[in-house]
């Protein structure tokens, strides 16, 4: 070696000898630019290739990962590409529902929220919320169709019925790589301690719960299906079982017929506080919508 | 820091990029120059401390669990299941479907020939290899027959209960998942698994 650094004879020669009075100095502006970093959404996870965190720490996960890490390749392409989406097509619908004006009073949505990607921004990562004259929480679903009845004085939409779908994911896609952030305090926390007794409530002939799935086992081959961890970030969702956009009611009904017990209707109080928790349990994962899923 | 020069264009000094990148540059400069050699990271001799690793004179050893006790001795009808019978409930999705959660090596190799049949095995369970060395037939028995008395937090659906199950599907209620006889019959294939 031509260069010894650590040879004490020559510590004129060592250059982290030059800068020792001013190592304490160095290390807070080191940790003060580390801080600033951390606000870098680019080297945080985003729960795709790279878990996150959970935002509570009574989140009963460790790491928190999107159904797109337990997808197969190709549907994750299929996801990121904003051409080929299958999904898209009704987010492309939902745009054209948007301004359109419909009911006694010729109101579209725009007329009053205006163009959707800055009035809507937040409220996909944000729902299920309370809704104070109904004393229930209330999913996306629900406001538009409240939005409807209310305002708009036009009929509303059936559940799980292509407009009131292609809405919805019109509104939570606006939401698109923000990350989930439901709120579970004040008047939410009731019906929060609901939807985590559903989640862990075992039914059905197979006499399984949620979390005996996607709590317990995900990451786990069932036959030829990798179970995930059950996020609700990416729903409205494509799925290629269904050959269509559909709900997250939709898809917890056939979470119950699979251990065969009788589902719920769609837009039940229990499936909108499960859809509280679950995204709770996702809270800081990237709204996805339209997600591909098998 | 921003200023408008003569032809009144805003000249940005410290853009948004430009200060991300200073960022990664002084941390990554910094962090070599003043936190290494606090943790002393650079001197060879700490490193070599590091890398010695206790080493235990105990012999390695294996731990199995207690052979559980309970159990259900009787057959269940008194008629002698078949193994031919058990093997197909196995995977069917509709009874047994076995192969949703365990691995057995017997149906690897009927894989290879009808993948669309045998194909894809969980891993939810252990495999059923060797099961019967494992348990005793009249233990097994209990397990097909409900599995929560033996392990209560498993996943492993009870084959045989109707009872004590919240919001069964109309289709299903009131019945078990399989027969006494189907029970029968599985246990007849699992017992030959030595």
């Amino acid at each position: 070696m031509f260069f010894n650094f650590t040879d004490n004879r020559s510590d004129i020669n060592n250059v982290f000898h030059w800068i020792a009075p001013y190592r304490l100095f160095g290390a807070l502006l080191t940790f003060l630019c580390g801080v600033t970093l951390s606000f870098e959404p680019a080297l945080a996870g985003n729960g795709r290739d790279k878990s996150i965190v959970p935002r509570d720490k009574s989140n009963p996960l460790s790491n928190v990962w999107s159904g797109y890490y337990y997808s197969s390749k190709e549907l994750q392409a299929l996801q990121m590409n904003g051409l080929e989406n299958p999904g898209l097509k009704s987010v492309k619908e939902g745009a054209a529902l948007w301004t359109k004006a419909v009911g006694p009073k010729n109101k579209s949505c725009a007329k009053c929220h205006g163009k959707a990607p800055l009035s809507m921004g937040e409220a996909g990562a944000r729902y299920p919320v309370y809704h104070a004259p109904l004393k229930r929480m209330i999913n996306l679903e629900q406001r538009i169709n409240l939005c409807r009845t209310d305002f708009q004085e036009a009929k509303r939409l059936d559940y799980e019925s292509d407009e009131l779908l292609a809405l919805s994911a019109f509104v939570r896609a606006q939401a698109k790589f923000r990350p989930v952030r439901v709120k579970v305090d004040g008047f939410a926390r009731e019906f929060f301690e609901k939807g985590k007794a559903f989640y862990y409530q075992r039914r059905g002939q197979l006499d399984m719960s949620c979390a005996s799935c996607h709590e317990t086992n995900y990451g786990k081959q069932l036959r030829s299906t990798l179970l995930s961890q059950g996020q609700a970030n990416g729903f409205p969702a494509y799925r290629v079982a269904w050959q269509k956009l559909g709900s997250l009611h939709r898809r917890f009904q056939g979470c119950n017929k699979l251990v065969r017990a009788k589902p719920y209707a769609l837009g039940a109080e229990n499936y909108v506080n499960l859809e509280l928790y679950l995204n709770w349990r996702g809270n800081g994962l990237e709204v996805e919508t339209p997600a591909v899923r098998d | 820091m921003n200023f408008i020069n003569k032809n009144n264009i805003l000249v940005r000094f410290f853009d948004r990029d430009i200060v991300r990148v200073f960022a990664v540059l002084t941390v990554i400069v910094s962090a070599q120059l003043f936190v290494l050699p606090i943790l002393e990271v650079h001197s060879v001799e700490s490193a070599k401390k590091t890398d010695k690793k206790p080493t235990s004179k105990l012999v390695e050893y294996e731990i199995f669990n207690l052979i559980q006790s309970k159990s259900i001795p009787k057959s269940l009808t008194g008629v002698k299941g078949s193994p031919k019978r058990g093997e197909a409930l196995m995977i069917d999705p509709q009874k047994g479907n076995c192969l949703q959660c365990h691995a057995l090596d017997f149906f690897h190799e009927k894989a290879k020939k009808n993948p669309n049949v045998y194909g894809g095995m969980g891993e939810i369970g252990p495999t059923l290899d060797g099961v019967a060395t494992r348990y005793k037939e009249s233990q097994l028995r209990l397990i097909l027959v409900n599995a929560k008395l033996v392990f209560p937090e498993t996943i492993m659906p009870a084959y045989y209960r109707v009872e004590g199950l919240t919001r069964v599907g109309e289709a299903y209620k009131g019945e078990p998942i399989m027969t006494a006889q189907e029970i029968e019959d599985i246990l007849s294939f699992l017992v030959q698994l030595k």
